[in-house]
This record gives C-alpha cells, sequence and structure tokens, in this order.
C-alpha cells in the first residue's frame, strides 16, 4: 500500500490542494495554454467585467478555460474535430449564460465542467458521431519527436478507448481527479455528490479503468503478435 | 487529512493518467472557437432571452400571480355574499332592514288552516271566555254547536223546551222535538254548510229516523 496526497508538487512549488488545481504550461505554437484548469485570482472581477459586456474580459476568461475544457472533452468523445466543436458549444453558453451567472465561490471552471458534461451528452444522444481518423491535426506534443509523438498519440488513443467504455460518472471523475488534478471538494461540486462519495467512487473508477485498460491491452498485444 | 491510501496498481493506474497526453488546440481552432463565442455574445440568441428572464425573476412573477388571484377571488366572493349591503362600524337602531323574498305576492284571506282529515275556524271575533261543547245525544255529526260567528253556544238539554238557533244543526232536537223546526232548519243544512268536522253526511240524517220515538 502506498499513500497519495492530494497536496500535490508542479515547478516545485507547493500548492494548496482547496485553491490550486496545479500548473503545466506547454507551448503550443505562438499560443500558451493551462493544460490543467487554474482559477486566476482575479477572476471573480473578470467574470463581473464579462457580465457588463467587456469583451476583453470574456477574452481572458476563455484562454484561461479552453484548453482545460478541451483536453476534458477530447478524452471523452471519439476525435478532436467533434471535442472542437463541442468546445465551440460550450463557449457559446457560457456567453450567452453569463448574463444570469451568479458566483458563488466556485471557479468559473466547475460551471463550465457543467456545460461541458452536459453538451457531451446531448452529444451521444443526438448520435452524431464522426469516424475519426487514426492521427487527428491537434499537436499530441512537439514536432522534434516523432517516435515520441506516436507513442504518446497510441498512449492518449488507449486511454480515451478504455475511458470511453466507462459510466459517465466515472470518466468525469477520473479525468478530473487525476488528469487535472483537482482535489476533491472541486470535484464533488462539479459531479454534485459529496466529497465522501468521490472518495469512493474514485477507487470503483480505477478498478473499472485498470479491468478495461487490461482487455484492451492483450487484444492490442495479440494484435501486435506477443504472447 | 488529505492523504489517502492506494494499492500499489491504483498508485501506478493514477501516475499514468497525472502523465497522460494532452491534445492541445491548434490556433486556428483557438481563433475559430473564440470567433465564434463572441459571435453569439454580439447577437444573444432572441428565444433564449425569455427563458431566462423568466427564470430570474420567477420568484416575483410567481408573487405577482398569487396577488393577483387572491383579490380576483375576494372580489369575486364579497360580490355574491352581499351585493348590496355597507358594513357600518356599530349597530344603528335607525335603519329597518326589510326583507324581501323574490316570488308572486299572496294574499291570505280565509281564516282556515287545512290540516289534514281537520279543519279549524278560527274566529275573527275575540274568543267567548267560555265555549259550552253539545254534551247531548246528538251524534258527532251535529257537533259543534257553536257559532263562531256570534261566539254563541247552544247545547242540548235532552228536552224539547229549548230550541236550538237557525245556525245550529242540532239535528238531535230537530229529529227529537218535531217538525216544527224542520221549515226553517232543514236537515240538509249539513249539507250546505257542512260542518267540516269530517262527517259531512249531507240530509244523511234526515231519512234515518234514528231515535224517532
Amino acid at each position: 500500500m502506498v499513500t497519495f496526497s492530494s497536496d500535490w508538487r508542479f515547478n516545485g512549488q507547493k500548492r494548496n490542494s482547496d485553491v490550486w488545481y496545479g500548473e503545466r504550461d506547454v507551448n503550443c505554437g505562438q499560443l500558451r495554454h493551462n493544460t490543467i484548469m487554474q482559477p486566476r485570482p482575479d477572476e471573480y472581477q473578470l467574470i463581473q467585467q464579462a457580465q457588463q459586456g467587456d469583451k476583453e474580459a470574456i477574452g481572458t476568461l476563455y484562454e484561461a478555460y479552453v484548453q482545460p475544457i478541451f483536453n476534458y472533452i477530447s478524452y471523452r468523445v471519439e476525435s478532436d474535430q467533434v471535442a472542437e466543436d463541442l468546445t465551440a458549444e460550450v463557449f457559446v453558453r457560457m456567453v450567452t449564460g453569463l448574463p444570469t451567472y451568479q458566483y458563488i465561490g466556485a471557479p468559473l471552471g466547475a460551471w463550465l465542467y457543467r456545460i461541458a458534461a452536459s453538451r457531451i451528452a446531448d452529444y451521444y444522444r443526438s448520435k452524431k458521431h464522426v469516424i475519426e481518423g487514426e492521427l487527428s491535426e491537434n499537436q499530441v506534443s512537439d514536432d522534434t519527436d516523432p517516435f515520441g509523438t506516436i507513442a504518446k498519440h497510441e498512449e492518449r488513443a488507449r486511454l480515451r478507448e478504455a475511458l470511453r467504455t466507462l459510466s459517465e460518472d466515472y470518466q468525469t471523475l477520473l479525468i478530473l481527479r487525476f488528469m487535472h488534478q483537482m482535489p476533491h471538494a472541486q470535484v464533488a461540486k462539479i459531479m454534485h455528490k459529496s466529497e465522501a462519495a468521490i472518495r469512493v467512487m474514485q477507487h470503483r473508477a480505477l478498478q473499472a479503468l485498470a479491468k478495461a485498460l487490461g482487455k484492451h491491452g492483450k487484444s492490442r498485444s495479440y494484435l501486435r503478435g506477443e504472447e | 487529512m488529505n492523504g489517502e491510501q492506494f494499492t500499489s496498481e491504483e498508485q501506478a493506474l493514477i501516475e499514468r493518467l497525472q502523465n497522460a497526453p494532452h491534445a492541445h488546440l491548434r490556433p486556428a481552432a483557438v481563433d475559430g472557437i473564440r470567433r465564434r463565442m463572441l459571435e453569439a455574445f454580439d447577437t444573444p440568441p432572441v428565444p433564449g432571452s425569455a427563458p431566462n428572464w423568466i427564470s430570474a425573476h420567477l420568484p416575483i412573477v410567481v408573487g405577482i400571480l398569487i396577488a393577483v388571484i387572491v383579490l380576483v377571488a375576494m372580489w369575486i366572493f364579497s360580490g355574491q355574499v352581499s351585493p348590496g349591503l355597507v358594513e357600518t362600524a356599530t349597530p344603528r337602531s335607525d335603519i329597518i332592514m326589510i326583507t324581501e323574498t323574490p316570488g308572486p305576492e299572496v294574499t291570505i284571506e280565509t281564516t282556515e288552516t287545512p290540516t289534514p282529515e281537520v279543519t279549524t275556524e278560527i274566529a275573527e271575533t275575540p274568543a267567548p271566555e267560555a265555549t259550552e261543547m253539545f254534551a247531548g245525544e246528538d251524534t258527532l255529526a251535529d257537533t259543534p254547536n257553536a257559532n263562531s260567528v256570534t261566539a254563541s253556544a247552544w247545547y242540548d238539554d235532552g228536552t224539547c223546551n229549548n230550541p236550538p238557533p237557525e245556525w245550529a244543526p242540532a239535528s238531535g232536537w230537530r229529529r227529537r222535538c218535531g217538525s216544527d223546526s224542520q221549515g226553517t232548519n232543514p236537515g240538509g243544512n249539513n249539507a250546505g254548510q257542512g260542518n267540516n268536522n269530517g262527517n259531512n253526511n249531507p240530509g244523511g240524517n234526515r231519512g234515518q229516523g234514528k231515535g224517532n220515538s
């Protein structure tokens, strides 16, 4: 048995689990995005300005959240193109819902994740699935290491395929809690569950994912002629 | 209390998830989504505005609706109960309240109050202090020998010395004491008047010859 702490360190700095979700900035062409959602200290001010029609504030909020939301969606749908479309729908919903949005202390991201989950559910209900190309246009990593890029792309495809066999709750929980490294309290708020329920559910979700990956891994090994 | 215990398998899986590669939006996609978002911001959908407004002001709308319903109900209720009455703080003795009952006017002229099998005549003049009821041998068909108009009574004393007045049927006296008075007071008198005692026997007493000794 090993112990996993909800406190974590990124860039050599320990963050308070109740405030920060983690921080991993990456380069993506000329743009710099946060891969993991991190609420800005001035978020409340930005929301108020955005509600008054300040497009610059809206743009700042968009840049803060577009990448984490896209990441979340991309692991739950079969293609990055679909993930882009759904991401756009999430932010359209954001600007149309901002006038009536009430800030209750939770980060704006919590609301956006709920919108994203709702849009994904609508997408699967509408059966508008798009056949995914094995390699999408979106970059998985930098282009200087083509072998590493392929390996990462395969790993992402394996996780995505395994995650999509799980229930909606398990998918959201695993992505937010472990991929996006959110604390229990934040995940509980987004999923409308208690922290205790999240703690219990995460063990079951991990078991389900291990089972799905095991099946998936065996089939892949068999296809590659191993064992 | 933030520490959590995971098995080694779970821990390995967690690390794998934490290190999972993330796709990054293409710059063109980032710009495209931003453009689409700002277009939606500039031209908010009209159909969406009504539900948002309603949801935001729902408590106020519900409150107004309830108030309107209560006022209308009170207005209707008060109109049905007392359309012409004006409430005063204290009772007033100078106001005479007349209650009218809708329907045709009926003038009560009779002094008779019909009841099943019995008809009672009520005298218009003051009633006598004492009414002597017929106590002779006459039948019930002859009773009562009392005049409600004059408030007088006659009774048969069993002799022929006390002739009955004209208004008294006294058929027993008349049968017993001869035909003198038949011309003045035929037994058929009962037939016309009827004594209304339920034993109306028009002229029947005349031919029976009962007690004609």
